[in-house]
């Protein structure tokens, strides 16, 4: 959701009028806006949960410098979608008395939502979660990446990653040689 | 021919025990945090003068060296990898070799491995054959010589393949074997043998450089306890074994145990160094450690005290140091077969066989000292023997381990829901499901990692 606002209101009334507004204004690299609920912010990312808590939240729109408009769109959109879809923290950690590991599978709707990003705004969003701080989102993305290079060959992973490859024929060979067997689907 | 799910033997059935490392939540939380510290620090740097990617830019990949993620970001999503394909990513550049071998990144991987184990249990299957069967044995002396280790999840058709080595014909008998963080120790008659199965490496340890001389005949009777653990100190696995410093010539038996240790992956010159602190009881013959938070449990041998102990003996990795760790109340360690002695999520584990034909579960945290503030009670079973407790599972259930049986007990309706036969399942690359002279096999919980093993 992308909304045009005005500048010039003095920083006073900004602040009051901020603290009592329940969502929060993005501003991507390129200048564009993006409104989310404050609640979902807070909670999903530590990054802008300080920001809130500690009033540095810009009611004409908080500079995010390091994000582009696409990806603030998407971290705007999962925040949206988290807020209607997940139980509670306090649910989940109920249910599973023994699961204490941190690792959760992400859930349908979270695979669905990285699924259909193209190669370039996934690789845009993980950078994005990690700036802000969303942890699930960074765990949700890196998992999806991870699965695209699961079986995959050294050849087909420095083309996902834009990686050269820096080792010499024989250095390679070595390194073919020594683990051959890895080199194998099952 | 043995049947391998009797259990005559002269061992104790609680010693398949089936150990699972996994690393409680804050270990993983704190080393994570350091990780992500250490790397935004790094990061910092780089993102001041990282070019913005661009679509267009990826065009001219000769002035791109370095991977595009930050190498914080390049962590959290290789740690999610299987070990075989981080294996394979080391041909992708050196950048990414220096990360897959990096230390602080195969511990990173192991807690996410483990991790994952925490919600479906993966298990570590070596079947043991016989060459031939020889009537009467104690514990028999024709173990083929050949380990093979498989890989298995509740509700796979199948045991995958992971590694297999040959020792013609070094040991004639093994032993139960021992899990931490992904290595197996495979304690023998004569050798022990260390692997990483899922990397495929392996190491046979160093002869003794303790204990009496016994010749080969007599070899059956001589001490046989080792244990494998991390010294969660200085992080490094090792190897601990006993021996007998004398042997009484009128009934061929070790007196006077003692210990020695092996540094796996230190500086240790690769050999075994004798333990200097005195050990209070000898542990049982035979019986493999139980391995908790830096610290190995063995049962007493309560052949060679009239009071035994009230409860297991135990060594702190870190200090080198031995002490008992005492058994719940209700548990009397004078009868070996009454209770099980386990790990069991980080935790030791004590299955306590009751007179009413049911198994109390208590588990214990176990602090610095090797000695916990309290047991607790977990759950009864009602089952009328002993088995291994291998891990909860989410729905009120455990998961239970039983001769050559995987077994999930649903204790909210008291009653087995799925029984696993190990001994007829398929395993990747064998024809046929049978095993000829099958014996036992050695079934471990088990984390898939990447932790080296240098001598």
């Amino acid at each position: 959701m992308e909304v045009d606002k005005g500048k010039g209101e003095a920083e006073e009334t900004r602040k009051v009028a901020e603290a009592d507004r329940d969502t929060v204004t993005l501003k991507s690299s390129d200048g564009k806006l993006f409104e989310v609920s404050k609640e979902a912010a807070a909670r999903l990312s530590t990054v802008l949960a300080g920001m809130i808590a500690g009033g540095s939240i810009d009611d004409n729109g908080t500079d995010l410098k390091q994000i582009g408009s696409e990806a603030l769109e998407n971290v705007v959109d999962y925040c949206n979608k988290h807020a209607n879809s997940i139980p509670s923290a306090a649910l989940i950690s109920s249910s599973i008395s023994f699961n204490t590991a941190p690792f959760k599978e992400p859930e349908e709707w979270e695979r669905k939502f990285v699924d259909r990003l193209s190669h370039d705004a996934l690789f845009d969003l993980v950078e994005a979660a990690n700036f802000l701080g969303m942890e699930r989102l960074l765990d949700v993305t890196c998992h999806k990446i991870s699965e695209m290079m699961k079986g995959k060959s050294p050849d087909q992973i420095r083309e996902v990653f834009n990686i050269k490859n820096d080792y010499t024929k024989e250095e390679l060979e070595e390194i073919r040689q020594e683990l051959a067997w890895a080199f194998y689907d099952d | 021919m043995l049947d391998s799910d009797t259990e005559t033997e002269p061992v104790s059935a609680s010693n398949w025990s089936v150990e699972a490392c996994i690393y409680i939540d804050l270990t993983y939380v704190i080393l994570k945090s350091f990780f992500v510290y250490c790397m935004y620090a790094m990061d910092l740097q780089a993102r001041s003068n990282k070019r913005k990617r661009k679509t267009k830019t990826k065009t001219s990949t000769p002035a791109e060296p370095i991977p595009e993620l930050s190498s914080e970001i390049l962590m959290d999503i290789l740690v999610r990898l299987p070990v075989k394909s981080l294996l394979r990513c080391k041909a992708v550049c050196k950048a990414w070799r220096a990360v897959v071998t990096d230390p602080l990144f195969v511990r990173a991987h192991l807690q996410s491995s483990a991790a994952r184990c925490e919600q479906n249990p993966t298990l570590v299957v070596t079947p043991h054959t016989l060459d031939s069967v020889i009537p009467y044995e104690d514990w028999p002396t024709t173990f083929s010589n050949n380990i093979s280790f498989y890989q298995w999840q509740q509700g796979a058709r199948m045991a995958t393949f992971m590694h297999a080595k040959d020792f013609g014909s070094e040991f004639r008998s093994a032993r139960h074997f021992a899990h931490c963080d992904g290595l197996v120790l495979a304690p023998t008659d004569t050798k022990l043998y260390l692997f990483n199965p899922a990397t495929r490496e392996s190491i046979t340890l160093p002869d003794s450089g303790c204990g009496c001389k016994l010749t080969r005949g007599e070899a059956a009777r001589c001490c046989c306890c080792a244990g494998l653990g991390r010294d969660s100190r200085s992080g490094e696995y090792k190897v601990v074994r006993a021996f007998y410093r004398s042997m009484d010539h009128d009934t061929t038996m070790g007196t006077d145990m003692g210990m020695e240790v092996f540094t796996v992956s230190g500086n240790g010159g690769g050999t075994w160094r004798e333990i200097m602190d005195h050990l209070p009881y000898p542990a049982a013959n035979w019986h493999t450690a139980v391995t908790v938070n830096g610290f190995l449990y063995w049962r007493v041998d309560g052949n060679h005290d009239k009071h035994p102990p009230w409860g297991p003996l135990h060594l702190s990795l870190a200090d080198e140091t031995f002490g008992i760790t005492m058994l719940p109340d209700s548990v009397d360690p004078v009868f070996p077969n009454s209770f099980s002695l386990d790990e069991l999520h980080g935790e030791l584990c004590v299955g306590e066989l009751t007179s009413e034909e049911t198994v109390i579960i208590w588990t214990m945290p176990i602090q610095d000292e090797g000695q916990g503030l309290y047991w607790e009670q977990r759950c009864t079973v009602r089952l009328s023997g002993l088995f291994h407790p291998v891990a909860f599972l989410p729905g009120d259930r455990i998961m239970l381990s039983a001769g050559c049986s995987i077994n999930i007990f649903d204790m909210a309706i008291s009653k087995i829901t799925a029984k696993y036969k190990m001994d007829r399942m398929k395993y990747q690359g064998r024809r046929a499901r049978t095993w000829k002279n099958l014996l036992i096999l050695n079934i471990h919980r088990y984390t898939e990692s990447l932790v080296p093993i240098s001598v």
